[in-house]
């Protein structure tokens, strides 16, 4: 087929499409906030005499992309002066080395390749996007930057945003994996009305990785959902993923808040039972995020 | 509806069941006395009652074509709750309206509120209302109350009593800070939608 049609993709390009999809929207809406608040850093920075995004207002551009586009992307590009200021900042740049794609939401048990994040004791997320916790896992030195552009007139550092935004912002885009959400049924389901009740219980340790946020906040989780509503059964599998989407998604809300430790334990378990709760795309009903109310399932600890 | 005495009665119920002073994950508040006892009683409470059975029962019959639901989330908190659809609607519809019922543990009192969902193309539309009930809501709403009032007994409490603060309570399974409690947190639950 690919060779008299040789615009067909391969297999490997194809898989790596299907995965991808799955989390695009995801990460696109992630990756273009995350944009618009480096953008926005970056024009109060002195250093910087120039930044380029067309979501800034005064971009010269804005009006024609506005008119062709929806949001604004996620590719911002700065000017520092000079060359040699450029140099500088390439060289204070620290970012993973050994990364893995963000694009796997896959249930243990269901096709986990072995690229994918699934498959190991992963503790950050890959290209860069962030860490729930687990420095120890970034690989990080002097800048080998993926997509970095650098040239003599020092406008060219274009990044992809969510590197520099981990350099930058610790920005967190990581990935707490679905098998950590181990749901064990509490109060089974007794027809007619009763719904039953599953819980699982992690202790997530949230942990900032910006020096000059060095705050971490361990909390108890406990995600607790229905067996079934109306004429659908909640799946271990559909709940595993829609706690780990909303984990990531918590976790992202939270750290960039700079809150105390106390609260943000609080704040993290409002935000993933809000997204649970009202998620487009993985909505639970009557799903709810606590702490640890009794020993009543087996806990996880992540990392 | 009850007068203000009332209230004060219930919000001193209420301080003897949550340690006054205390977030939930500070050390002490789970070993408390307060703490131990609404322990107690969820525990006792943990398998539904032939009575709850019986009740949740009767909404089915009443409500011919309605989905309910019973949420109660047993080992939480003091309280058990039903949900009843309008019309045949199911929560996973891309618009769900109910009527949910939260009955007490603590003492024989309930609350109504109506809850909107609507599911669009990109987000969630929410909310949910204590009365008065948006039209629609209000014959589901008497129905109800009448049912839990002949089948169980129990006084529906206005909405003055159940918005009065209680800022110095923490509710085991919130995720509140001191000063956010009210008395319908306490009474029955925080998690409301």
């Amino acid at each position: 087929m690919r060779a008299p049609a040789p615009r067909v993709l391969g297999v490997q390009d194809s898989w790596l499409l299907m995965r991808g999809m799955k989390t695009l929207l995801a990460r696109m809406e992630c990756a273009e906030r995350s944009a618009r608040q480096l953008a926005d850093w970056l024009t109060r920075q002195s250093s910087v005499t120039r930044v380029y995004y067309p979501g800034l207002p005064d971009h010269p551009g804005r009006a024609i992309h506005e008119r062709q586009s929806q949001g604004y992307g996620a590719i911002v590009s700065f000017d520092v002066g000079t060359g040699e200021r450029a140099r500088r900042v390439l060289e204070h740049v620290t970012l993973p080395l050994v990364a893995v794609s963000l694009g796997a939401v896959v249930p243990p048990g269901q096709g986990c390749h072995r690229s994918d994040s699934c498959s190991r004791p992963l503790l950050c997320a890959g290209r860069g996007s962030a860490c729930l916790h687990g420095r120890g896992a970034m690989a990080s030195r002097h800048a080998r930057l993926w997509g970095e552009r650098h040239s003599s007139t020092a406008r060219g550092l274009v990044l992809l945003l969510a590197l520099l935004g981990s350099t930058l912002f610790a920005c967190v885009g990581g990935h707490i994996p679905p098998s950590m959400f181990e749901f064990e049924n509490v109060v089974p389901y007794t027809p007619p009305g009763a719904g039953g009740w599953k819980a699982a219980q992690v202790l997530i340790l949230l942990h900032r990785i910006s020096p000059a946020f060095p705050q971490s906040a361990t909390c108890d989780i406990e995600v607790g959902v229905p067996e079934r509503y109306g004429e659908t059964w909640v799946l271990d599998e559909a709940a595993q993923a829609a706690a780990a989407q909303a984990a990531d998604e918590a976790a992202r809300i939270v750290l960039r808040e700079h809150l105390p430790t106390a609260l943000a334990c609080d704040q993290f378990r409002k935000h993933m039972e809000r997204i649970m709760k009202t998620s487009v795309s993985a909505r639970i009903p009557g799903a709810r995020v606590t702490g640890f109310q009794r020993v009543l399932v087996s806990r996880k600890t992540f990392p | 509806m009850k007068p203000e005495p009332f209230t004060d009665a219930l919000v001193r119920l209420v301080h003897c069941y949550y340690p006054s002073g205390l977030r939930n994950d500070d050390p002490g508040y789970r070993e408390s006395e307060e703490s131990q006892r609404l322990t107690r009683l969820i525990l006792a409470n943990v398998q539904p009652s032939p009575t709850w059975k019986g009740f949740v029962g009767r909404v089915v019959q009443e409500f011919p074509g309605c989905n309910v639901w019973d949420t109660t989330v047993p080992y939480h908190e003091p309280c058990t709750s039903v949900r009843v659809s309008l019309s045949n609607l199911m929560p996973d519809d891309s618009r769900y309206d109910c009527v949910v019922a939260l009955l007490s543990q603590l003492a024989p009192v309930y609350a109504l509120y109506a809850s909107h969902t609507h599911k669009l193309a990109t987000r969630v539309d929410s909310g949910l209302r204590f009365p008065p009930f948006p039209p629609e809501f209000q014959a589901h709403e008497t129905k109800l109350a009448g049912l839990i009032e002949s089948t169980l007994g129990f006084t529906r409490l206005s909405n003055d009593v159940l918005l009065t603060p209680v800022p110095d309570l923490v509710p085991r399974a919130a995720n509140y800070g001191l000063g956010e409690a009210l008395l319908v947190d306490c009474l029955f639950t925080r998690d409301r939608w």
